[in-house]
């Protein structure tokens, strides 16, 4: 009898990991009153975490004895402390700042198992592997996005999900979006690494709480906040190319409820390299200045309010390098300026009841932009002036509740998005496009657990654009625990979005090609063009698993997206010009990915990943594939630790051959293949008594680079006052441009 | 431009408005004990108080505590009692009959010595 009792108590406790034990425990402010809603969680492992109910309480799988939990909640002073199996824990209330967790092991990027949308969490930890230095940067050590530059001469990073370019990605700061209009492309750069505290990355159709533009994913990130960053922060860091940069942080309690952080951002180049002798700089000269500032404030009543300004101010030269003894020659260039201005603010109100809350969201962004590639002093007809300025503005209500029980919970709530957007580009005569979107909408989301295996999450919104009209964006995802460690994940979403077509195609302009935007005169729509339409689909399977009594988790993912309408970037019909339009035929883009995370021994992760793509445009009448993409990928990540925190990480990138567009004067059509490359980064870091840390590490180690990135006709003294405009272009880019470049860089916080 | 912020913010405020009017609370409140041992009894005794009406329901394993909210005009906190007893779960008020209790996998057999894992 007693050995049945034990057998079936074995099978009742089979859980994944038998080290595993449940940590219960009741969470309680000064005065003994339970607190709902704390986050709990242990240390650099929010995925596996659990919020405490209604009286304070909660239940979280953690090894006793041994891992630290984390205990969050906003106005209180974060805790952290050992699991136990019976935890009473009082949380200081006040703005007081925390302390910086103490870190031991961490967890690479991890798929929570209980989320219907496949949501890929990057921690802080996972952000410090990146070299450097701004989001676009910060993918290094995540297999699903690829990053490249968009031309020889700016030196901007583009990223690319599902093997669609980064604008069909909706970027959210904190779940407002962001990176629109014409920051599309390069508003990745103007986000400095060390402000993030963490990225969700959310491939496929995503929620329509955020509104309409998703097409092949989310990403959000979350900047540093008042209550749970170190008093002061500072960051120094330089490479091999010349490039500087310093971040400081700083955060202050102003009172018992209202914080403040301030983060500010600097970056120079003034270093001129040339590596390959092509007489081009390899990277740009460049200044960047950014600064932040943001307020947190505790109000009555369960309300809660944030506010924050940012301005960013950059300036670019690059192009062919002007030896002092030719300065009266005259030289092609780029020259770049943006400023921008942004503001949010958010109010959230919890319920007494656990289930409902309501927020407003409120922000607004204001960017001008000039940038010029060109022949100084005398101007050619084959120069390119972009000047552009941008208003936007966004409202969002977000109330949550349920239907009947907690079973059936919703969100639903009213939006407001406005664009207004000046362009003029100058290519021998000037084009001016102005345009003024106003998108009122409203949205409805049901998030319906129908048993303990299966859970669909079904959203709508109805939107009213005041030139496309009306347009519903239905989004629908489901989650199956298909065996107890296997997850499997289908979603299904509409998109829909105004391409800004000279912005997000900015690197085009580095060359002589002429931009043609192919308008159809009779529409009073933005460009001319329709908006771009695309449905995504997405099924996927996690699975996590024991190997060697090690955590194993495998996650094979399929996605297509399918264009209803497409601005195709068409650089194949005519080499003298690069022409958009809207898609005339089919336009899809298939992706596979596998990939598997695995601890090879402790501290020792290993992360595989091979990437497969499939997309084709119908350019003019002939089904092609897309330029400058591999259809082959495959990423090998390597981090180690040491019980004395040294952390070794190495990333080999493989990136197959690419369909080559042509270049300025060659033959229309495909133009051959690039070669396949591989690309290596490593770091070293070492912490110190947790709050000073060094790093150095390379970037491109195996000092691949492109042959001829810069095809140019221009003799290297300058175009003197030769009457033809010779040929040039930059914007035939496929693999790295500068080679080889070591980094070091320190950390210093005060918690 | 303006009649659209004009059209959405009022819709807006319109919407908190009505939500801040003082409608009486239809949300009671109550916790008690339960008897259950392990995961698998979390799962069946918070789904089964999930009658109708029934909003919300929480068991802390640790405690055997059941919290739930559930709306006082359409059932009593009794139907909750009885539909977890249904379930095969002791209540602080109520038992389970023999044949509800029966029914329990072994490993969830709280009046026959398993304890709590």
């Amino acid at each position: 009898m007693r050995g049945i009792f034990s057998m079936a108590l074995l099978l009742c406790t089979a859980m994944p990991n038998l080290l595993l034990a449940q940590s219960q425990g009741q969470v309680v402010n000064n005065n003994g009153e339970p607190i709902p809603g704390v986050a709990v969680y242990p240390v650099q492992q929010i995925n596996q975490g659990t919020t405490s109910d209604s009286l304070g309480n909660f239940n979280v799988a953690a090894e006793l004895g041994i891992t630290r939990l984390v205990f969050r909640y906003v106005g209180y002073k974060t805790d952290t402390l050992l699991a136990r199996q019976n935890m009473r824990v009082t949380l200081q209330s006040g703005a007081a700042l925390n302390e910086v967790e103490i870190v031991k092991r961490q967890q690479s990027t991890r798929i929570h198992r209980m989320d219907p949308l496949k949501t890929e969490q990057i921690g802080e930890k996972e952000l410090l592997k990146a070299a450097c230095c701004n989001l676009s940067e910060s993918f290094e050590t995540s297999p699903s996005i690829d990053v490249s530059f968009t031309d020889a001469v700016t030196g901007t990073r583009q990223i690319q999900l599902l093997g669609l370019a980064g604008p069909y990605t909706q970027f959210t700061r904190e779940n407002m979006p962001v990176i629109r209009g014409i920051d599309a492309v390069h508003g990745l750069e103007f986000v400095p690494g060390t402000w993030m505290q963490s990225i969700q990355l959310n491939k496929g159709a995503g929620s329509v709480v955020n509104g309409f533009e998703s097409m092949v994913g989310q990403i959000n990130y979350e900047l540093r906040k008042p209550l749970d960053s170190d008093k002061f922060y500072l960051n120094l860091y330089a490479n091999q190319g010349g490039r500087m940069e310093a971040n400081v942080h700083a955060t202050t309690a102003v009172s018992n409820n209202l914080a403040t952080a301030l983060l500010v951002h600097g970056k120079s180049n003034q270093m001129v390299q040339d590596r390959n002798s092509d007489g081009f700089y390899d990277m740009p000269l460049s200044d960047h200045f950014i600064a932040l500032n943001r307020w947190f404030l505790m109000g009555n009543n369960g309300w809660r309010f944030q506010w924050g300004g940012k301005i960013t101010q950059i300036n670019l030269h690059s192009g062919q390098i002007a030896s002092s003894t030719q300065s009266d020659e005259n030289f092609w260039k780029l020259r770049s300026s943006v400023q921008a201005y942004s503001g949010f603010a958010k109010a959230g109100k919890v319920f007494d009841l656990p289930w409902k809350s309501l927020g407003f969201q409120l922000s607004y962004h204001n960017q001008q932009e000039a940038t010029r590639f060109g022949f100084e002093p005398v101007r050619q007809p084959t120069d390119k002036d972009y000047r552009g300025t941008q208003f936007n503005l966004y409202f969002n209500s977000i109330y949550q509740s349920i239907i009947g029980n907690t079973n059936n919970t919703f969100k639903t709530g009213l939006s407001l998005q406005g664009d207004v957007v000046e362009e003029t580009l100058t290519q021998a005569v000037a084009r001016d496009f102005k345009r003024n979107e106003w998108v009122p909408g409203a949205f409805f989301e049901l998030n319906k657990i129908v048993s303990e295996k299966f859970k669909v999450v079904g959203g709508v919104r109805g939107d009213y654009h005041n030139q496309y009209g009306f347009f519903m964006t239905p989004r629908v995802h489901t989650w199956w625990q298909a065996a107890e460690n296997t997850f499997v994940r289908a979603s299904a979403g509409r998109g829909l979005r105004t391409a800004n077509v000279i912005a997000e195609n900015l690197g085009e302009l580095a060359s002589t090609r002429f931009f043609s935007i192919q308008s159809n005169p009779t529409t009073n729509t933005p460009y001319g063009l329709d908006a771009e339409i695309a449905w995504n689909y997405g099924l996927n399977l996690t699975q996590y698993a024991q190997l060697w009594e090690r955590d194993l988790q495998l996650a094979l993912d399929f996605y297509r997206t399918d264009f209803q309408n497409q601005i195709v970037v068409d650089r194949y019909s005519n080499s003298r010009e690069v022409r958009l339009y809207n898609l005339q035929g089919s336009s899809f883009a298939n992706s596979f990915q596998g990939q598997v995370d695995y601890e090879v021994f402790p501290r020792f992760d290993l992360r595989v990943a091979y990437r497969w793509y499939d997309v084709q445009t119908t350019y003019e009448d002939q089904l092609l594939p897309k330029p400058f993409l591999a259809q082959h990928r495959a990423f090998i990540n390597l981090a180690y630790e040491t019980d004395n925190r040294w952390f070794f990480d190495a990333t080999l990138n493989w990136t197959g051959q690419q369909d080559l567009a042509p270049r300025i004067n060659e033959t229309p059509g495909i133009a051959g293949q690039s070669p396949s490359f591989f690309q290596l980064n490593g770091q070293v870091r070492k912490v110190w008594a947790k709050h000073f840390e060094v790093y150095v590490g390379v970037e491109n180690a195996l000092d691949f680079r492109m042959d001829v990135p810069i095809y140019s006709e221009v003799p290297a003294r300058g175009l003197g006052q030769s009457a033809s405009a010779p040929a040039i272009d930059a914007a035939s880019v496929w693999g790295p441009i500068f080679g080889r470049n070591i980094y070091v860089g320190l950390r210093w916080r005060i918690p | 431009m303006f009649k659209y912020i004009f059209f959405v913010l009022s819709l807006s405020f319109l919407a908190v408005g009505m939500n801040a009017q003082n409608k009486p609370s239809k949300n009671q409140k109550s916790a008690f004990m339960v008897d259950g041992v392990c995961g698998m009894c979390k799962k069946r005794i918070e789904s089964a108080a999930l009658i109708p009406g029934v909003k919300y329901a929480e068991w802390d394993q640790k405690s055997g505590q059941l919290s739930v909210i559930f709306n006082d005009q359409k059932i009593d906190v009794a139907d909750i009692h009885q539909a977890i007893n249904k379930a095969g779960h002791d209540t602080q008020v109520s038992k389970a009959d023999s044949a509800s209790y029966a029914k329990l996998p072994h490993c969830c057999a709280y009046r026959d010595g398993v304890e709590k894992h």
